[in-house]
């Protein structure tokens, strides 16, 4: 008799006991959580130790991008990419260090610099690239860059951009319409001469 | 497609249970891990505690049938295309591919001279979410997956399609 009663005893007990660890372990286990809540919060992109000053190289990762109001399609990014997933095409500006409104061409870069091309067509595909970074180095108008780092008061940082067609993962920075707006501005140059 | 896959007309019942089908779908899709190169260490990593896919119900399955999708991670040689096919194949459906990283995309660095690679995982398998990067970072492979639970939960599988 004395046993049974014992035996309630102790399990109730231990049960407590046991569901008492869980339920402070409910609580406290939330504090040294190792798991990232992915959409909702997510972690800052950890520094690369590449023997100089951060703050000052751009050594992310992340998508490519460019300012073409900066470019002067000098090929020099193109030429650099080890897998060639850089096509530029340029024509020859009707005047020098002019703006050309009609295709939204800005004829003097940041840096002071009179382009002397148009860029027709400037297409990265991100689907090839490899992420090297190679191509932001010999940019003359550090107008090509990868998003964050030094630049990402302009262009936060852009790793996720998954698309569900791959055609989406060419991203074409040419202005719209410049081949033919400028084709058609020679056009005119031609007939007014 | 499957049994049930575009056979009904539009109506009441079918609506509501179209919805339901594709929620539960969207919400448990398990993974078959077909890792080939250094994309499968970040898939490993997705898994893992640190980003944990299990919270969005994304398990990893070692079997293709026991998978609903596929993530294709890493490079995929010519060798390698025939088997992706045959898993694919011995997927059931409802089945839906995860294309990670360059390789699996377009071929990635091997794009213009590896004479050894597929140039794209889409030539021999319909792929329905691409992931870019060299490798995707384990954030950019959830954002994918949680891209297409969102396909998933927009699709109507037992709605005829008209037109």
């Amino acid at each position: 008799m004395k046993r049974y009663f014992t035996d309630i005893y102790e399990s109730v007990t231990s049960i407590v006991g046991g569901m008492g660890i869980t339920l402070v372990h409910l609580f406290k286990a939330r504090n040294d959580n190792v798991t990232l809540q992915y959409p909702e919060e997510k972690w800052p992109r950890p520094e690369r130790n590449i023997g100089f000053d951060h703050s000052s190289y751009n050594v992310i990762r992340s998508r490519l991008h460019v300012d073409m109001d900066d470019c002067i399609g000098c090929l020099k990014c193109e030429r650099a990419c080890p897998v060639d997933c850089i096509k530029i095409e340029t024509e020859k500006s009707p005047v020098r260090g002019e703006d050309l409104k009609e295709i939204k061409h800005k004829g003097v870069t940041s840096n002071g610099t009179r382009k002397a091309l148009v860029v027709t067509r400037f297409d990265i595909d991100m689907s090839e690239c490899c992420y090297c970074n190679l191509c932001t180095y010999p940019c003359p108008e550090e107008c090509i860059f990868m998003t964050g780092g030094p630049n990402a008061k302009k262009h936060p940082i852009d790793y996720e951009f998954s698309e569900p067609d791959r055609s989406d993962l060419i991203y074409r920075f040419a202005k719209k319409g410049a081949k033919q707006g400028l084709a058609e501005l020679n056009a005119k140059q031609d007939a007014e001469a | 497609m499957g049994l049930l896959e575009n056979r009904f007309d539009d109506n009441v019942v079918v609506e509501k249970l179209d919805k339901l089908l594709s929620w539960a779908r969207s919400t448990s899709p398990w993974f078959f891990q077909f890792g080939t190169a250094c994309c499968a260490i970040e898939m490993m990593a997705a898994a893992a505690s640190r980003h944990d896919l299990m919270r969005i119900g994304i398990i990893p399955r070692s079997s293709p049938r026991q998978a609903d999708v596929m993530i294709v991670a890493g490079t995929v040689t010519m060798k390698m295309a025939l088997r992706v096919k045959k898993l694919y194949e011995q997927m059931a459906d409802p089945k839906y591919v995860v294309a990670m990283g360059s390789c699996a995309t377009s071929g990635g660095p091997y794009w213009q001279h590896g004479y050894h690679v597929l140039k794209g995982v889409d030539l021999v398998i319909p792929v329905d979410v691409y992931v870019p990067g060299c490798p995707p970072r384990p954030e950019a492979l959830i954002e994918g997956l949680l891209k297409l639970q969102e396909q998933i939960l927009e699709g109507r599988p037992l709605t005829r399609k008209t037109g």
